[in-house]
């Protein structure tokens, strides 16, 4: 398990993550949801020591196979060279493995790193991280620059990979994405976790509320009709004319922070 | 290490090869600059008398005095410096800009990557300045001339110490600054800087092209061995700030 706890990095006076707690489980795939600017990138970062936190506790053990937001890789190498290289840096890194993703994705294992392209990068990137036995496996942006037949494949092995219990804390922008993978959710604004939950349970604590036109509620203006508004608001028992709220509108609520 | 090694391959190759021209064109012009100077002793020009003096052309005459000062007091000494600057520069600086170096440290720990990039950066140099300063030695070899060889190890002390010195000089350059630009200019600036300082008598210990020329041997045929232990002191300090540097470098 992975557990994070009062976790802070500050650059100068600029706050990055602010007092960050949650827990992955064993098995778990959890994502970190934000708008840019919102601390998930540097969260990651201070997990893995590649930043220095300024307080906070991370406690995991085991290996962890990372696949960074920016997937940078040598450009003078070719793709095969860079595998074997990998393979003699990463514990755990099965060569054949890597090799045969690589020819899956259709990538010339001759073909030099500074000809391919973005979406390329991140498949070769995804193809070292998933040939990696390791214990936490941290994605940040997995689907980064990928056209939609390519994300599709890089998303089907993310998720064999949560099938087969491996445990999984990983960022996206794209909600329609987390909406299928995670089993947990932690949306973040400005450093600090705003809502935490299971998948499922926190959709379902926002409703969407249908008011009279122009009657203002404290909640988040969704859409307008001829007739009426519609607001997300905060689920509660005393509210019975209401109607589920699609994730990508909590999210949206939830980051503009004008939900009740 | 095998990436490390990878990496260094072309630059290596090219120093070295740059360095095996340097010295081909020097060791066959003997019999040229021994006569150059002799022209110019008939011609009792002033400046030769004031800066050179008499008798040297006589001294350039034997081989061994020849390879010494020409190839170890001049040529090949003169870029000791800029051989440990050019290999060390890249080290750490050339991940950081790239962005790559996120994926050497979420597969090995600061202390590996460190030691790993070091360790063969030290192997290259010293291969390097070790092949070159046989040369003078396999040369005279194939060529049939009679060189002592001597002073070899003394000279050869000299340029290692010196080429330690200056690539631990780089190498913190290469930690601490995130573009490969930076490294070079700070560590040029640093030979500069201490070689003009190094003119006043007062802060000529600065000046360390004194040492790595080797005048103390052509002049007491003797290595300065405290020079060689401060210039080995100052390495491993500035070995160990770099690595305090990695350490606790943000990536």
């Amino acid at each position: 398990m992975l557990r994070v706890k009062n976790l802070k990095k500050s650059y100068g006076h600029n706050i990055a993550v602010d007092n960050l707690s949650f827990e992955v489980k064993d098995g778990e795939v959890f994502a970190l949801l934000g708008p840019n600017g919102a601390g998930k990138t540097t969260t990651l970062k201070c997990i893995l020591g590649l930043r220095k936190k300024n307080a906070g506790i991370v406690n995991f053990d085991g290996p962890i196979a990372y696949l960074p937001e920016e997937k940078n890789l040598y450009p003078s190498y070719k793709v095969e060279k860079l595998i074997t290289f990998a393979g003699e840096l990463t514990e755990g890194l099965n060569v054949e493995k890597a090799i045969s993703l690589v020819k899956e994705f259709d990538i010339d294992l001759r073909e030099k790193i500074s000809n391919l392209s973005r979406g390329m990068l991140t498949l070769l990137y995804l193809a070292l991280v998933f040939s990696q036995e390791a214990n936490l496996y941290i994605m940040d942006e997995p689907t980064w620059g990928l056209d939609p037949i390519m994300r599709s494949q890089a998303l089907k092995l993310i998720k064999d990979l949560a099938q087969s219990g491996k445990t999984i804390l990983y960022t996206s922008h794209i909600l329609s994405e987390v909406e299928k993978l995670a089993d947990s959710i932690a949306i973040m604004k400005k450093g600090k976790i705003l809502e935490m939950g299971q998948k499922d349970e926190l959709i379902n604590s926002y409703m969407a509320v249908k008011v009279e036109k122009g009657k203002k509620i404290k909640g988040y203006l969704w859409k307008s009709t001829e007739t009426e508004d519609i607001y997300i608001v905060k689920r509660k028992e005393e509210l019975r004319d209401y109607e589920p709220a699609p994730f990508g509108v909590v999210f949206e609520a939830v980051i503009k922070g004008d939900v009740q | 290490m095998k990436k490390e090694f990878y990496d260094m391959r072309f630059r290596a190759l090219v120093l070295f090869f740059i360095m095996l021209t340097l010295f081909l064109l020097i060791a066959p012009l003997q019999n040229y600059a021994v006569e150059s100077l002799k022209n110019l002793e008939r011609s009792s020009n002033q400046l030769y008398e004031k800066y050179i003096g008499p008798g040297y052309s006589q001294m350039l005459a034997n081989w061994s005095f020849y390879m010494y000062s020409q190839w170890f007091g001049k040529n090949f000494g003169q870029l000791v410096p800029i051989i440990a600057i050019v290999l060390a520069f890249p080290l750490f600086s050339r991940e950081t800009e790239n962005g790559t170096m996120e994926f050497l440290l979420a597969r090995r720990s600061r202390f590996r990557v460190f030691m790993s990039k070091t360790a063969s950066g030290f192997i290259v140099l010293f291969s390097s300045l070790l092949l070159l300063s046989m040369l003078p030695t396999l040369y005279s070899f194939i060529a049939g001339k009679d060189f002592i060889g001597d002073g070899v190890p003394m000279f050869t002390t000299s340029v290692l110490a010196g080429g330690t010195l200056w690539f631990s000089v780089t190498l913190f350059f290469s930690v601490l600054f995130n573009d490969q630009v930076k490294p070079i200019l700070a560590s040029i600036g640093t030979l500069a800087l201490t070689t003009v300082l190094g003119l006043l008598k007062s802060l000529s210990f600065l000046n360390t092209y004194h040492y790595i020329l080797g005048i103390d041997i052509f002049n007491y045929g003797e290595v300065d061995i405290p020079y060689t232990l401060a210039l080995i002191v100052i390495s491993i300090i500035l070995l160990f700030s770099g690595y305090f540097a990695f350490k606790n470098k943000e990536i």
